[in-house]
C-alpha cells in the first residue's frame, strides 16, 4: 500500500518522488488533525479528507516545483528538488505539530476481532487489507478502464507523441502527482491506525516505499502488491524468530532479491 | 604533472594549518573540524556523483564504520588513536571493493536505492549487536582509558591541510591519465568504453577512494566528539548534507562544494545566533536548494563563473 503511489509516480512521471514519505505522514497527520478538530467524524470521511488534502498537496507542489525540474530533463535534478521538498515538508510539520508521536484512535474496532474454523482475526487488518485491495482495484480500473487512464498510459509510455495527438501532458502530469500523493495520504491513514506516526516516519516509510516499488517493478501495480505481501511476511516472520530484529532482516532480503536479479539481468 | 601553483597552494596550506592550530580558540577550533570535515565527505560525494555519475544515498555507512571502526581498534587494542585513523579508511576502502562488486550491478536509481538500503543493513545490525554498544553507541576510550587533552587542536590542522591537499591532488587526479578517462566516461559513457576505458575498473577505484575518504573524515570527526552512536553516525543526515552542499554549490565541479559549505555552515551559524531553531534552518536549506536547482539547475559556481566569462567575452570584443 506505502508503495502504490510511489509506482504510480514513478512509473509515469518518471521522477523518483522522495517527498513520498512526507505525504504518508501528512496524510496520517491529516487524519489525526480532522480527529481533533471533529471528535464525531465517522472514518470513511477521515479518510477522504485525509485523501483530499494529500492530493492537493502533491498536485501543487508538481505543479509548482517538480514540472519545472522535469523540464530539464535530468533525473538527479528532479530527484534533487523532490529531496529537497521532502525537508522542508518535514521540518515544516515538526514546526507546526511538535516532534511528538501521534496515535489515531481506533476505539475498540482495534482489539476487535472474530473466529472463522479455528482461525482469529482481527478486524483491523482485515479493514485494512480490504481498503488497499479497494484502492487498488479502483486504480486498475481508472488506469485501464478509463479515457483519463488510456491518457495516463499514453504519457507514461511515449510523452512526445501523446502530447501531439493532444493529451494535455502537463495536466496529466499533475493529476498523477495528486493520486499518487492521495495514495500515499490512505497508507499514512491506515499506518497511524495500527501504530502511532512520528513527524520523522517519513524517510523511514519512504525506504520501505522504495523497496516495494523496486521489488514489484518500477510502474507495475500487481508486482507492487506481492512485493510488499513478500516483504511484510519477512518482517512478520523475523520478529517472530528474533525478537529484536526490527527492519534487518526487511532490508536484508530486499537487498538480496535486488542484487540477485540485478545479476541473472531481469532488472528492467 | 604537480604544477608551481599548486605546491604553493600545499605549502600556504601546510602554513595555515599550524597557524591554526597555534593561535584559534578551542571552541573555534571545533566548528572548523565540521566545516572541513564535513567539506572533504561532500567532495567524495561529489567525485562519485559529479565525476563518477554515480548518486549514492548510502556515504552515512562510511561514516559510521569510520566511526566504529575508530573506536573498535583504538579501544580493544594498543594502536595509538592517530595511527588507528590511517588504518580505519584502508580498512573500509577494502570493504567496498566487495560492496562495489555487489551494488555495481544496479544502474542509477537503483544504486542510489540499493546503496541506502545497504547503509540501513550496516546501521539495524550495529543496533542489534550488543558488542558494538547496541543503539547506545560507543565511547572513544583509547586502551581503556580517557582521551586526554583537547582533540581539536590535532584534528584541526590535519583536516585543513587535507582539505587543500584533496583539492590539489583532485586536479592532479584529473589531468592524469585515470582522470581523463573519468571525465570521459561522465560526459559518454558509451563512447568513452569503445575507446578503451574499463569503465566498471574505473568505478570501483573511485567508489573505494571515496569510501575510505569519507571513512577518514569521520574518523576524524568522531575523535573530536569522543563517543559515537549508530542513531548518529548511520543517520541520512550526513548524505543529506552532502547532496546539499555539493549541488548547490555545483555538481562536478571542485569549487562548487567550497561555495556550498562556506553557504550552509555560514547559514547555520548565523540562524542559531539570530535563535531560529534547527528545524527552521532546514526549511530555509530545503527551499535554498530547490530554488537553485529550479533557476541554476548546474548549481551557483558554475552559473557565477559563467556569468564572470560572459563579462569578459563583452568587454573585450
Amino acid at each position: 500500500m506505502i508503495g502504490a503511489g510511489l509506482a504510480l509516480n514513478y512509473g509515469i512521471l518518471k521522477v523518483l518522488q522522495l517527498a513520498h514519505g512526507e505525504y504518508i505522514t501528512y496524510g496520517a497527520f491529516a487524519a489525526v488533525g480532522a480527529i481533533v478538530l471533529f471528535p464525531g467524524l465517522p472514518f470513511p470521511i477521515v479518510l477522504l479528507a485525509a485523501f483530499i488534502a494529500c492530493a492537493l498537496l502533491g498536485a501543487v507542489a508538481q505543479w509548482l516545483i517538480v514540472e519545472r525540474a522535469m523540464s530539464y530533463r535530468n533525473e538527479v535534478v528532479a530527484m534533487l528538488v523532490t529531496f529537497g521538498l521532502a525537508v522542508v515538508l518535514r521540518d515544516s510539520l515538526v514546526e507546526v505539530v511538535g516532534a511528538d508521536l501521534r496515535g489515531l484512535s481506533v476505539g475498540r474496532l482495534g482489539q476487535a476481532n472474530f473466529t472463522i474454523g479455528g482461525l482469529t482475526l482481527g478486524v483491523l487488518p482485515l479493514l485494512s487489507l480490504a481498503i488497499a485491495v479497494a484502492s487498488f482495484g479502483l486504480l486498475a480500473f481508472l488506469t485501464f478502464k478509463t479515457r483519463l487512464g488510456r491518457q495516463i498510459r499514453a504519457v507514461s509510455d511515449l510523452p512526445d507523441i501523446a502530447a501531439l495527438v493532444g493529451v494535455p501532458v502537463k495536466r496529466i502530469h499533475v493529476i498523477v502527482a495528486a493520486l499518487s500523493a492521495g495514495l500515499a495520504a490512505i497508507a499514512g491513514v491506515l499506518l497511524a491506525m495500527r501504530a502511532s506516526v512520528s513527524p520523522f516516519s517519513g524517510l523511514d516509510n519512504l525506504l520501505i516505499a522504495f523497496e516495494v516499488v523496486v521489488l514489484g517493478g518500477l510502474g507495475s501495480i500487481r508486482g507492487v502488491l506481492w512485493a510488499g505481501l513478500l516483504l511484510g511476511m519477512t518482517q512478520v516472520v523475523s520478529t517472530w524468530l528474533d525478537s529484536n530484529a526490527g527492519l534487518f532482516y526487511v532490508h536484508l532480503v530486499f537487498f538480496i532479491m535486488l542484487v540477485f536479479r540485478a545479476k541473472t539481468g531481469r532488472l528492467t | 604533472m604537480i604544477r608551481t601553483i599548486e605546491i604553493v597552494a600545499l605549502v600556504m596550506g601546510a602554513i595555515i594549518a599550524w597557524l591554526a592550530a597555534t593561535y584559534v580558540d578551542s571552541g573555534l577550533q571545533f566548528l572548523l573540524c565540521e566545516v572541513f570535515l564535513l567539506f572533504i565527505m561532500s567532495q567524495m560525494w561529489n567525485l562519485l556523483a559529479g565525476y563518477a555519475g554515480q548518486v549514492s544515498f548510502g556515504q552515512q555507512m562510511f561514516v559510521g564504520l569510520g566511526g566504529y571502526g575508530l573506536c573498535l581498534i583504538a579501544n580493544n587494542t594498543g594502536i595509538p588513536v592517530w595511527a588507528t585513523i590511517i588504518i580505519v579508511p584502508v580498512i573500509v576502502g577494502l570493504l567496498a571493493i566487495p560492496l562495489g562488486m555487489v551494488v555495481f550491478h544496479l544502474k542509477h536509481a537503483y544504486f542510489a536505492i540499493g546503496m541506502w538500503v545497504a547503509a540501513e543493513v550496516v546501521f539495524q545490525f550495529v543496533v542489534k549487536t550488543p558488542a558494538l554498544g547496541g543503539s547506545g553507541g560507543m565511547v572513544l576510550r583509547p586502551g581503556g582509558e580517557m582521551m586526554q587533552g583537547f582533540p581539536e587542536q590535532t584534528v584541526l590542522p590535519v583536516a585543513l591541510f587535507l582539505s587543500v591537499a584533496l583539492i590539489v591532488g583532485l586536479r592532479v587526479f584529473l589531468r592524469s591519465k585515470l582522470g581523463l578517462a573519468t571525465l570521459a566516461v561522465r560526459d559518454n559513457e558509451a563512447a568513452a568504453e569503445a575507446a578503451g576505458v574499463n569503465i566498471w575498473r574505473l568505478h570501483m577505484i573511485l567508489f573505494t577512494l571515496t569510501g575510505a575518504g569519507t571513512a577518514l573524515a569521520a574518523a576524524l570527526y568522531y575523535t573530536t566528539t569522543l563517543f559515537v552512536t549508530p542513531l548518529d553516525a548511520f543517520q541520512a543526515k550526513w548524505v543529506v548534507l552532502m547532496m546539499f552542499i555539493v549541488v548547490v554549490g555545483g555538481l562536478g565541479t571542485l569549487t562548487g562544494p567550497v561555495v556550498g559549505i562556506a553557504l550552509f555552515i555560514g547559514i547555520r551559524e548565523l540562524m542559531t545566533a539570530a535563535g531560529y531553531s534547527g528545524g527552521q534552518y532546514w526549511i530555509v536549506m530545503g527551499l535554498l536548494s530547490i530554488g537553485v536547482l529550479l533557476f541554476l539547475p548546474q548549481g551557483l559556481w558554475p552559473a557565477f563563473s559563467n556569468y564572470v566569462q560572459s563579462l569578459r567575452g563583452k568587454a573585450s570584443s
